[in-house]
């Protein structure tokens, strides 16, 4: 298959955000670093015309981070970035694995990988909220509760709350699917340790699942469509 | 000692003694002249006060490490006159030391002796005029001296002495020189260099030990684990990261071996003669390279202070030895050596844990369970009145809560009526395979018709169906298969019976936990979810399974059937649950929950009601639910900061007196009822103690040992006085215990 150009510079920003980012998903750079990462790894590619040894082209990270209309989705369109604030990114789970498999699939890298999205896999399954829903199915019964699991509140904006919703989904999906490539129930690290298995990415999916029907009413009022998840 | 880069063949040294001699007016000497040869450097540097680096010189080659003032202070503080180093090397000489009026500025600032002309860099004609120079005032010459010190001295051509005269610590300036050579063989700083050199002793011209080098003392072994254990250390060893480290230099150099042998004395606890001794020494082809504590490398094991041994591996050289010699360089190599030693230890400490613990006579053991029951029950009435009230049990928000004893009644009923059980009306669910002890579960109460406890009823259980699940032992419960049943209590002989439980078995087909990690204050308890689904896929967290964890040391927490985690010693371990043994079908969480005990800066809440004396091997532990194990290493009135939360004591019948009293209950029972007696008094007493200091709260203060001491004296002679007319008949006799 011949690939683009397009798919290439991509490539390169998603790889050069998983150096930035040293495999942690909380690690944030700006738009300025992840061009100056991508330049020093290919001045032909994102140099200043006429001046690529010199100068790197920020029009030329601008193209492939954001969106250029329908149908031409950036890296934070396509959800392989987040954007933390004007400029100022992060790799997201599915970005960080688009990523891993950019790098070639070392396993270092899938090592990283794995412990990244344990992390997260961690932060869901011992949330209270959800330790109390595996008690007792019935709670949460308030959507507060479900709030603080999601981490947003009345007032958050509706961009938002469908933005962290998805990137729980999003997280443990580039959970199960590593698991998936490596046709595995559990993913180790190097010593052994068992980081996550299917069975935590199936439970919280569901939690999740039920959070978002049982909320559904809510979210609505907030703003937020709920078949937005169904995709 | 110096040991710059001495070759095996010449590390040897000589300890000189010699006594005053009033006929000629001379003073006692104590010198030791090894084969170093101290330099113009060496003794410049040693003579600096207050340098950590006086050891330590530039170039290539290191010093020993010292504290810097350690040797001088002993040199300037333990002689009255002179304390001197003589140094000979390369065909010079240099001597610095001490001299001067005893406790005077002047004696205490070092100098060339006896002065600068003829002790600084002066040039020798002769190294064995020299020699016989410095022998001279202990009557010897060179050729005294053991044929491979001299040998050593000719051949490197030089020699070190240092030495003191007129040592203050001997009457009359006659040294006892056996004393003197126990005391510095047992010296903690000695045993390594014992290890690595051949020391001689000479007092008053005699060799001591027949000529032959000291030596350190013969361990008495374990009784039927003499040992030596050797381990053929493998050609390769695992990091912590799971690579592989080559323990041959990739096949260039033997195989190595770890030697590990046994003391029968508790090598810790022995700190004057052993514990200088708990270490495992490492070694290389030629020579020794240093030491580390047992307690480096197994910390917590129980059993492990009865072992010591060293460790021969010839790739530790040179990359992994330290001129100072006191341990060897940290590195890969040395961490996982370090790991396969730790194990092996463990390996051998747990056969002598087992070995520790003795069998106790089941019979005995019923019958002084009765009888601690009674004396448990007497004692109360001298408890301090604030060990009343409450309903009895445990702090923390758990649903259910033994320990502790019942607050105080009046009066207890004669006659039962009914058993009550404290359970909801909900299906009690087991796993496949979990034995559960159901009396700590559903705490059973007997009562009479009028409310009040009916005590020392005898329950017997059942099982409607026994194939689902039946009763092992006692109250036991074990789940057999999948099903249903429901279980009950009755009394014997009688047609009282309790409520009846549904009881559901649980094939478990997976066991989630969370928290995956939990940090715990010391004497607090957290919970651990475990989400159990079944072979239908149905989901609980109320399931009750199976609870372990891996740290070494089995008190380190303890853990409920329910999951709830009391940390009780610091450190960490993994938590995990589960159902059957894995090597038969059974399932348990494959993502353990790691758990760390922390530093509790909070003082814990006691469990309310009377505190209670339990025994050990017989009575279920509130923490955990199961029988708790007695511990040969922990006293015989024994109280773990889980226990003081149950508000629970144990006589440890495994500690080594109350093993020695209760072998004797048979042949003479007054022998163990005096000493169950006295430990019941000691609690009593230790209760009121603790009663008086935190009651004070945060108003509680640092006292001298000597008031905290009148105080423990003034509430034994106080409790004793008030318990002992009770008690003496029932140590004679046996009987008669007013209840």
């Amino acid at each position: 298959m011949v690939r683009s150009k397009r798919q290439d510079l991509r490539d390169q920003l998603l790889a050069a955000a998983l150096r930035r980012s040293k495999g942690e998903l909380d690690a944030e750079f700006s738009a300025e670093e992840l061009l100056v990462e991508a330049w020093q790894a290919d001045k032909q590619a994102w140099g200043l015309r006429g001046h690529e040894n010199l100068y790197p082209d920020s029009d030329r990270i601008t193209r492939e981070l954001d969106s250029r209309g329908k149908g031409q989705q950036g890296l934070v369109g396509q959800g392989l970035l987040a954007r933390v604030e004007p400029r100022v990114y992060r790799l997201t789970a599915k970005g960080m694995a688009a990523a891993t498999k950019v790098e070639g699939g070392r396993d270092e890298s899938y090592a990283k990988l794995s412990r990244a999205l344990e992390t997260q896999v961690r932060r869901i399954l011992e949330h209270p909220v959800f330790v109390s829903w595996l008690k007792d199915p019935s709670t949460p019964t308030r959507f507060r509760d479900a709030g603080h699991f999601w981490e947003i509140a009345p007032g958050t904006p509706a961009r938002v709350i469908r933005d962290r919703i998805l990137t729980i989904e999003e997280t443990l999906q580039a959970a199960e699917d590593l698991l998936d490539d490596h046709d595995a129930d559990y993913f180790s690290d190097p010593r052994g340790a068992v980081l996550y298995e299917k069975e935590d990415i199936n439970r919280a999916l569901e939690f999740q699942d039920t959070l978002r029907r049982r909320f559904a009413d809510d979210l609505k009022m907030l703003g937020v469509d709920p078949s937005v998840f169904e995709s | 000692m110096s040991r710059r880069g001495v070759e095996e063949g010449h590390r040897a040294a000589v300890l000189l003694l010699r006594d005053a001699d009033a006929s000629h007016d001379t003073a006692a000497r104590i010198g030791v002249l090894d084969v170093g040869g101290a330099t113009l450097e060496d003794v410049t540097a040693w003579s600096t006060w207050q340098d950590p680096e006086a050891s330590r010189r530039e170039g290539s080659i290191e010093e020993e490490e010292t504290q810097g003032n350690g040797g001088k202070a002993y040199m300037f503080r333990m002689f009255r006159t002179t304390a001197r180093i003589l140094g000979v090397r390369e065909g010079r000489l240099n001597c610095k030391g001490f001299e001067g009026q005893e406790g005077s500025v002047d004696r205490g600032t070092p100098g060339f002796i006896p002065d600068i002309a003829s002790g600084r860099d002066v040039p020798i004609a002769d190294l064995d005029m020299e020699l016989a120079r410095a022998l001279h005032p202990y009557g010897l010459t060179g050729e005294d001296l053991p044929k491979e010190v001299l040998n050593a001295i000719r051949g490197r051509e030089a020699f070190t002495l240092v030495e003191g005269v007129h040592p203050t610590q001997f009457y009359k300036g006659r040294i006892d020189a056996e004393s003197l050579i126990q005391k510095v063989v047992r010296q903690e700083q000695s045993t390594l260099a014992l290890e690595q050199i051949r020391l001689f002793a000479i007092h008053n011209g005699r060799p001591l030990r027949d000529g032959r080098p000291l030596e350190l003392e013969f361990i008495d072994p374990y009784p039927e684990l003499e040992g030596p254990f050797v381990h053929e250390i493998p050609a390769t060893l695992p990091l912590e990261g799971g690579e592989q480290v080559s323990t041959t230099e990739g096949g260039s150099k033997p195989r190595g071996r770890l030697v590990l042998q046994t003391s029968k004395q508790h090598m810790y606890n022995a700190y004057k003669k052993l514990r200088p001794r708990w270490t495992i020494s490492y070694r290389t082809r030629h020579q020794m390279i240093g030491a580390k504590p047992l307690s480096d490398l197994a910390p917590t094991t129980p059993g492990a202070a009865f072992i010591y041994g060293i460790v021969e591996l010839p790739a530790l050289e040179p990359g992994y030895v330290d001129h100072g010699r006191r341990r060897p360089k940290d590195g890969p190599l040395v961490e996982a050596l370090d790991r396969f030693i730790a194990e092996k230890i463990k390996e051998l400490a747990k056969e002598i844990s087992e070995q520790r613990k003795r069998e106790l006579d089941d019979q005995a053991l019923d019958k002084v369970q009765e009888e601690n029951k009674k004396l448990d029950d007497f004692k109360n009435r001298f408890l301090p009145s604030n060990g009343a009230g409450g309903g009895g049990g445990e702090t923390g928000g758990e649903e259910e809560g033994p320990g502790g004893s019942e607050p105080p009644v009046t009066e207890h009923g004669e006659v039962p009526e009914v058993i009550e059980l404290a359970w909801r009306t909900s299906p009690l669910r087991i796993g496949n395979g979990v034995e559960l002890r159901l009396d700590h579960v559903l705490l059973p109460r007997v009562k009479d018709d009028q409310g009040r406890t009916v005590r020392g009823v005898e329950l017997e259980w059942n099982s409607s169906d026994s194939y689902t699940a039946h009763f092992s032992e006692g109250a036991t419960l074990e789940g057999r298969q999948k099903g249903k049943t429901d279980v009950w209590a009755h009394i014997p002989g009688t047609d009282i019976e309790s409520q009846r439980i549904p009881v559901e078995v649980w094939i478990v087909d997976h066991v989630l936990l969370t928290p995956r990690n939990v940090e715990i204050p010391l004497g607090a308890r957290r919970q651990i979810a475990a989400e159990v689904t079944s072979d239908d896929g149905e989901r609980s967290t109320d399931v009750f399974l199976q609870w372990r964890h891996d740290a070494e040391d089995p008190l380190q927490v303890r853990i409920r059937p329910t999951g709830w985690v009391t940390g009780n010693r610091l450190g960490r371990t993994s938590v995990t649950a589960g159902a059957g043994s894995p090597d038969s079908g059974g399932v348990w969480a494959r993502i353990p929950a790691e758990v760390e005990i922390v530093p509790n800066p909070e003082q814990p809440e006691r469990g309310s009601g009377f505190p209670q004396l339990l025994l050990t091997g017989k009575d279920i532990d509130p923490a955990t639910g199961e029988v708790r194990e007695g511990d040969p290493d922990s006293p015989a009135l024994w109280q773990e900061p889980s226990d003081f939360l149950h508000n629970v004591w144990w006589l440890n019948l495994q500690s080594p007196e109350a093993a020695f009293a209760f072998g004797q209950y048979e042949d003479d029972p007054r022998v163990w009822r005096s000493f169950h007696v006295q430990r019941v008094v000691d609690m009593v007493v230790q209760v009121h103690m603790q009663e008086e200091h935190t009651k004070r709260g945060e108003d509680e203060q640092q006292q001298f040992w000597a008031l905290h001491k009148a105080a423990i004296d003034r509430y034994e002679v106080q409790v004793l006085q008030q318990m002992w007319d009770e008690l003496e008949p029932y140590v004679f006799a046996g009987g008669g215990l007013p209840s």
